[in-house]
């Protein structure tokens, strides 16, 4: 039953009658002319509120506190091994027996190392999570793009070179990519390239470039099932490099370029995807289709009794890629990833993991020990003559990025 | 206590004065709601509360954001590329919703009219394939539908990759979302009103249309919804069956949040759908609350 | 009864290729003793048959992330189906015959959450668990609570419609007449309105379950680091499934065959006793 009307009927207790008085006479000096109170503790309300939202909202998107900038001295040496890894990894990338083999090394035998795994399905579902945070991962398998983009949000924890005396096994050269010219922050984990292969008794002409192959799309995909990787960082990128562009431009010309392209090829794709195609062609289903250098080899091989596949190393321009080991900044065991990666990086390790997954690790003692049919097969250990050509895919900056995924969204709505 | 109103209640005397109709209409207390709502209020109104203010923040960086009041991604969904595509997810959840109608209601209706004693089973059997994974099913139907396969070359149907193998994915995959609810109310039906309406001369499909239907209508209504909302959102199977050659508005929101980590755009695109989704679910409410008012 | 086949045909395709071998072409190059110890991507064409053989259940059984995967999502989803239905009981209760202005806040905010886009919830989810993990020490990491907490904001929505339906077509007469009779609320609710809306709950409660069972959107971004069933399979797809998965889903399909088999044996005996009762009571009331 108040009689001031001035006064909001709250049910606040007394006490707090203060605090409300204060911030009616805050706003109204802020607003600059008097407020009746209702209004002016709704205001203060929203504003209190969207203060705390976007104190809120800036612990979200910072992601993880400033550790990893540190490093340049060895924080981790004199720490000691810690019993368990957190590994977040690609399905079935690895060949078990590794797993195995690391909790048996006697460093880790000793504390009782247990590995646990969990999995994802593509990079950016990596990526979503570790931005949103509140996981707790010591070892992640980004793809060099999504590296490179981690490295600039310094979500990546600094490697201690020290922990790692087995890196000098790995090919120099392939210490300090694009992706990380410092070279601090991943260890190459494998990698590969984009190519393409065809049906050779339904397609009769040489096809040599990866140009070659658009072109070929539309002639032949009555004749059969064409297919194209998904994913915006692999097909935006990959038609840019085929029209002879750099595929990490971010000139808005090149990218209507591009689209043009895409959309003039459009009509000769029966599929886009990434997975499942692998089966489909081994059964032979497919005739025209890119894929990964792994892959197309087990396809070749799967379809050797029937010889009709041909698997072009694309002349000129096409991806390399690669899969790398890190370690987010915030892993709470980064001395067992450390262990993890240094056990990756020993030959017999790395010759174990190829005939796994028959993908190439740079290597020298590594390859040596491979058997034949595989280290002199060019789908394996594809020549320096093509990936001097090939370039990395990056994940430049958010524009080129959503850049990307516009023209994707747009191709395949077409 | 359930509160069970009383109005007065006349006796009868030989004085004609009128008898005030008993009404009872128990009711349950309100508070049985409270765990629901309070359920709701935190899992859910929360994380919409970010989805706000999301799609009226800014990007900065990667996956950064910087809060505000911009309303730049909403111009953008106006765009009539995105219409399009919003208008054509609503499409094919339509048709998909209307294919399993009209499969599941006769289904539907058969279990509840002719099975008796093995109602329940029928129920289970229904939804046990569903306990299998969707991806495997999915991965199955895909089998199937192969044009070089065994059944489809047989039948000649070469639909695979094509929008009729994801209509067929669609049905198959939300079918028992529509029939346990669409069952759930055809249940309760009164058969005895069809027999006494035949008996009285009416043909079977109008007594069917006049009665079943009407009083059955709010559990169709109830499980199209139930069907129609989600196949919006649907990406996977088109994916999968459509060989990632048709582009829906699950796949737009998935790609912005994911590829391009684009939280705001997503946002807007997100709340867009929501909107749009709003209107059939206001339909709903009337058909529902109609129902209500005129009981059982 | 076509649709029976219609529905159950992928079940079977799944059933056979479960017991498929890895192509010829894969076997010619392996000279291990246990063909299904194949990895996935190296066991070929098996979209196509290649011979008989039993091993990949064995191979599946054994696989170290299978079976905890399985196990996860079932609790998970026997438990999503139970709080979802307990709590789309209590609000259908309480709301079929609430006053429609009482009613209509809440009505919205359940068609809400329906609406909502999977990957949209889960988004804001993930990002919501978080800071509330940040802001209260109590709540739990990432992991099955947030994944379950997730879920049943959609199942209970669900639950709710379901047994509303059923519950407002179900008319009042029969609750009216046992409170006529001198009937308690509790008494009342237990006998006579819990048998006749069992049918919406137990569709509600199975509806709940399949869903979260079966739910890879959700659990992908909220699981932390667990990992579910579809999860698994999920990332599985890749680099190829393998027919041992194939094997696990026949091995559950058995099981859930088999528990309906023995349910159903059970509830026809309860059931004619349902019946019995029911029937006594309405001619008591002289309603049929």
């Amino acid at each position: 039953m108040n009689k001031d009307k001035d006064d909001l009927n709250l049910l606040a207790p007394r006490e707090l009658r203060p605090k409300f008085d204060y911030l009616h006479r805050e706003v109204q000096r802020a607003a600059g002319h008097p407020i009746d109170r209702r209004r002016a503790l709704g205001l203060g309300g929203m504003a209190l509120f969207a203060t705390a939202a976007a104190a809120c909202g800036t612990t979200t998107t910072s992601g993880t506190s400033p550790g990893s900038s540190s490093s340049s001295k060895n924080p981790l040496t004199g720490k000691p091994l810690e019993n368990h890894l957190e590994i977040y990894n690609w399905s079935e990338y690895d060949d078990p027996s590794t797993y195995t083999k690391f909790k048996a090394l006697p460093a880790e035998a000793k504390v009782g190392m247990t590995i646990h795994e969990t999995y994802y399905s593509s990079n950016d579902e990596l990526l979503a999570k570790l931005h949103a945070g509140g996981t707790n991962y010591d070892i992640i398998v980004p793809s060099q793009n999504a590296v490179a983009e981690l490295i600039q949000e310094k979500l990546l924890l600094a490697l201690d070179k020290s922990l790692l005396p087995n890196l000098k096994n790995l090919d120099p050269s392939f210490l300090r990519p694009s992706y990380d010219p410092t070279g601090d922050y991943h260890v190459i984990k494998d990698f590969g390239i984009t190519m393409f292969f065809y049906n050779n008794k339904i397609i009769k002409e040489p096809l040599v470039t990866m140009l070659d192959f658009y072109h070929a799309l539309p002639k032949y995909v009555s004749k059969g099932r064409t297919n194209l990787l998904d994913g915006a960082e692999e097909v935006v990128p990959l038609a840019l490099m085929a029209i002879g562009m750099d595929p990490n431009t971010d000139s808005q010309s090149d990218f209507s370029d591009v689209k043009n392209f895409l959309l003039s090829i459009r009509t000769g794709l029966t599929t886009i995807a990434s997975s499942g195609f692998f089966n489909d062609s081994i059964a032979g289903k497919i005739i025209l289709s890119q894929g990964w250098n792994g892959d197309v080899r087990r396809i070749v091989d799967g379809r050797k009794k029937f010889g009709d596949i041909t698997p072009v190393l694309p002349h000129k321009a096409s991806e390399i890629w690669a899969d790398n080991w890190c370690i987010p900044a915030n892993a709470p065991h980064p001395v067992a990833a450390h262990a993890w990666i240094n056990w990756l990086l020993t030959p017999s390790t790395a010759v174990t993991e190829m005939n796994y997954h028959n993908y190439k690790i740079p290597m020298a003692s590594a390859l040596a020990q491979l058997p034949s049919s595989l280290r002199d097969d060019p789908l394996f250990n594809v020549p320096k003559s093509y990936t001097d050509g090939y370039h990395y895919i990056l994940n430049v900056s958010p524009q080129v990025v959503e850049a990307r995924t516009q023209i994707y969204t747009q191709f395949k709505a077409a | 206590m359930a509160a069970v109103t009383q109005p007065e209640a006349t006796t009868t005397s030989p004085g004609a004065r009128t008898r005030v109709a008993r009404s009872f209409k128990p009711r349950y207390p309100t508070w049985l709601t409270s765990p629901s709502f309070i359920y709701y209020i935190i899992f859910f109104l929360g994380p919409m509360a970010i989805l706000v203010a999301f799609s009226l923040a800014t990007q900065q960086g990667f996956g950064g954001l910087s809060y505000g009041f911009n309303i730049a991604q909403y111009r953008l969904i106006f765009g009539s590329f995105y219409l399009d595509i919003f208008g054509r997810t609503l499409l094919m959840a339509g048709i998909g919703t209307v294919l399993t109608v009209l499969v599941g209601y006769p289904v539907a209706y058969w279990m509840a009219r002719y099975l008796t004693t093995y109602k329940m089973l029928a129920l289970l059997l229904i939804v046990v394939p569903f306990w299998t994974s969707f991806l495997i099913r999915t991965y199955a139907l895909k089998i199937i539908l192969d044009p070089n396969g065994y059944l489809a070359k047989d039948l000649g149907i070469n639909i695979l990759y094509t929008k009729y193998a994801i209509a067929v994915g669609l049905v198959y995959n939300y079918l028992p979302l529509f029939i346990l609810p669409v069952f759930a109310s055809l249940e309760r039906m009164d058969w005895t009103l069809i027999e006494a309406a035949t008996d009285l001369g009416a043909r079977p499909f109008s007594a069917f249309r006049e009665i079943t239907l009407r009083l059955t209508l709010p559990g169709v209504v109830t499980g199209a919804l139930l069907v129609f909302i989600p196949m919006t959102g649907e990406y996977i199977i088109p994916n999968i069956l459509g060989g990632g050659t048709y582009e829906f508005v699950g796949n737009v929101i998935g790609d912005q949040f994911n590829s391009a980590q684009n939280e705001p755009f997503g946002s807007a695109l997100s709340i867009g759908l929501m909107a749009a989704l709003s209107v059939f679910v206001i339909v709903y409410i009337v058909v529902a609350t109609k129902e209500e008012r005129f009981g059982a | 009864m076509v649709l029976f086949a219609f529905l159950y045909l992928p079940i079977i395709v799944m059933v056979i290729f479960a017991f498929n071998k890895p192509s010829a072409v894969a076997l010619s190059t392996f000279h291990g003793s246990n063909i299904c110890s194949l990895p996935p991507a190296q066991i070929g064409n098996i979209t196509v048959w290649n011979g008989f053989t039993t091993c990949w259940f064995s191979a599946g059984l054994h696989d170290p992330t299978y079976i905890p995967a399985i196990v996860v999502s079932l609790q998970i989803a026997a438990e999503a189906a139970v709080i979802a239905t307990v709590l789309g009981l209590c609000a259908a209760l309480a709301l079929a015959r609430m006053k429609p202005r009482l009613r209509a806040p809440f009505d919205s905010l359940v068609y809400l959450t329906l609406v909502v886009p999977e990957i949209v919830i889960a988004v804001a989810s993930l990002i919501f668990f978080v800071q509330l993990r940040n802001s209260i020490h109590a709540f739990p990491d990432l992991g099955r609570v947030t994944i379950l907490l997730g879920q049943v904001v959609f199942n209970a929505s669900v639950a709710m419609l379901i047994i509303r339906a059923r519950f407002v077509g179900m008319g009042d007469t029969l609750e009216e007449a046992a409170y006529d009779l001198g009937s308690g609320p509790i008494a009342t609710f237990r006998q006579i309105t819990l048998p006749r809306l069992m049918p919406a709950i137990v569709a509600a409660a199975l509806l709940s379950f399949t869903f979260s069972f079966d739910d890879y959107v959700l659990p992908a971004f909220t699981n932390g680091t667990t990992n579910t069933w579809p999860i698994v399979l999920f990332s599985a797809v890749r680099f190829g499934l393998t027919p041992a998965v194939n094997a696990l889903a026949t091995i559950m399909l058995a099981a859930t065959v088999l528990a309906v088999a023995t349910t159903a044996v059970i509830l026809r005996r309860s059931r004619a006793a349902g019946r019995d009762t029911a029937r006594v009571l309405d001619t008591a009331i002289g309603l049929r």
